[in-house]
């Protein structure tokens, strides 16, 4: 398993050329959503162990406090599949702004708050995984998103000492809102099982260039 | 895709959930018997109808902007009742024993594609979830109820020990880190152990609870009391200085000993020591501010008792 998760360099400019356009196309779906330009960074892709995740989740995501949220995604194809799960992270983020983002003019109770985290996040995911999707001609199906936590620290992101996983393909995109102070951070991740059925997509594809 | 399954359409009709479809202006084009048996719309009645005429009651806005993110993003959005219970509000299956008088639900906007690729429809399933939903309110609330018998001494309803000691070292920290100042007051109460010999075990409970109730009355909301254990109490006061320590440390030892505790119609006189200290940059670190005000307490009770002391005033 560990061999195969090396990508070649091809196999990983294509997947960055895949996510670049996908990112594109997110942007401009979340700009005519929100009314306003949303700005997504160059996708930063890598490929890191369990052995390395905290170090590594802290150098993606430096801090102090975070809100996130969770959420499946996957393909129709079962044998091999992509299950991943995204991750959105907010971090110092102002709830009134990301409420006024979806045209939410009230006091913001602590229900709405979650609601408003989920509501971003669902939208930010999936205009991504379509993005992404497009690209290479497949269909993601996603599952509710759930809240992990409101202002946790990074530690308790996830289960570190029941990792059923080597090694991990993440990508992270930024984004962010003209007019907003408003940043937050989409990290899909993807354990080795799911490696396979990317490599192997992305080879079809290479191979149709 | 072409189904060759010519009952499909009444498939739909055995789902356990709702299932309706509308377009992007809210007209109704599917309703499954699911939500016909739980509202006065048979699929007949509604659709072709709008959804908000026939639900005026329906978060609107909320409702549109899920549509709208489908449209648009061209995937699914979600509900969850712990955020929002419900999208109609129906009856649910434990009338009798629930103890909720709706249907709590979570419901999923579906994309349904046209030819063109273009989202053409929505699908809206809702779910009942309302037996998760009690047993996860249950299971809060017993959470919670936990966290406050944990933190809480029975007998005087004081912090206990062990939490009063997490709150005054977050504060202790907090001080070190913006520079503030906290004020530390021990006290213990004086021949206790008599009162306890003379009038029995249940009536030492009595004052000790007497000596709470006093001091809770006292003292400010930001001052945080808790049993240190036996009959001694120990008291942080916030953004104190040793003046203001000094102040509050009177106060309390005369609300305590102004007043005796009744034995049937027998005035028992109480009284109390209190050793108190103050941050400074020296000190400051938890260890050494129970330190001083210990030191304090026993100077109080080696100089006879029934009186404050200050830790800046012993001989060390």
């Amino acid at each position: 398993m560990k061999n195969s998760f090396n990508f070649t360099e091809d196999q990983r400019d294509y997947l960055q050329e895949i996510c670049n356009i996908g990112m594109g196309q997110a942007g401009k779906s979340l700009s005519v959503l929100f009314e306003q330009y949303v700005t997504l960074s160059v996708p930063s892709i890598e490929i890191f162990s369990a052995t390395n995740l905290m170090s590594t989740l802290k150098r993606l995501i430096p801090a102090e406090k975070i809100s996130a949220v969770r959420q499946g995604f996957y393909t129709h194809v079962v044998d091999p599949n992509i299950c991943g799960e995204s991750i959105t992270i907010f971090s110092n983020t102002d709830v009134e702004q990301l409420a006024q983002l979806i045209d939410l003019n009230q006091e913001v109770t602590f229900e709405m708050e979650q609601e408003i985290l989920l509501e971003i996040s669902n939208i930010i995911n999936g205009a991504c995984l379509s993005g992404i999707a497009g690209q290479i001609s497949e269909r993601f199906f996603n599952t509710p998103p759930s809240i992990i936590g409101q202002s946790i620290i990074i530690e308790n992101l996830l289960n570190k000492d029941h990792l059923i996983w080597d090694h991990v393909l993440s990508i992270k995109i930024q984004y962010s809102v003209e007019q907003h102070s408003f940043q937050c951070d989409l990290l899909l991740l993807m354990p080795d099982s799911s490696v396979k059925y990317l490599q192997d997509v992305l080879n079809r594809l290479f191979d149709e260039l | 895709m072409i189904n060759k399954f010519s009952y499909t359409n009444n498939v739909i009709d055995c789902v356990d959930s709702g299932v309706f479809v509308v377009d992007k202006d809210f007209t109704v084009h599917l309703w499954n018997d699911y939500l016909a048996i739980r509202c006065q719309f048979t699929s007949d009645d509604i659709v072709d109808l709008s959804l908000f005429d026939c639900f005026p009651n329906l978060a609107q806005k909320w409702f549109k902007r899920k549509i709208k993110s489908v449209l648009i993003l061209k995937s699914p959005s979600y509900s969850g009742w712990e955020q929002r219970p419900y999208l109609f509000k129906f009856p649910h299956d434990r009338s009798v024993t629930g103890g909720v008088d709706f249907m709590y639900q979570n419901c999923c906007f579906t994309p349904i594609f046209g030819k063109d690729n273009n989202v053409e429809y929505v699908c809206v399933t809702v779910k009942d979830v309302t037996d998760i939903a009690i047993a996860t309110m249950k299971l809060k609330d017993t959470v919670m109820e936990l966290k406050r018998i944990n933190s809480i001494d029975g007998l005087t309803q004081l912090y206990n020990r062990s939490h009063w000691e997490k709150c005054f070292r977050n504060e202790v920290s907090r001080v070190n880190r913006y520079e503030h100042q906290v004020s530390l007051l021990m006290f213990d109460m004086d021949f206790f152990k008599k009162i306890n010999d003379r009038y029995g075990h249940l009536f030492g409970d009595e004052v000790l609870r007497q000596v709470a109730i006093r001091c809770t009355e006292l003292l400010r909301l930001s001052d945080v009391i808790g049993r240190y254990g036996g009959e001694e109490f120990c008291v942080f006061l916030p953004e104190t200085d040793l003046i203001g320590a000094a102040y509050i440390a009177e106060k309390l030892r005369h609300i305590i000993s102004d007043t005796p505790v009744y034995y049937n119609s027998i005035a028992v006189p109480i009284s109390v020591s209190i050793g108190f200290t103050c941050s400074s940059s020296s000190n400051n670190n938890y260890e050494n501010l129970i330190h001083e005000a210990d030191t304090a307490l026993y100077a109080a009770k080696n100089s006879g008792r029934s009186q404050c002391v200050s830790f800046f005033d012993c001989d060390v």
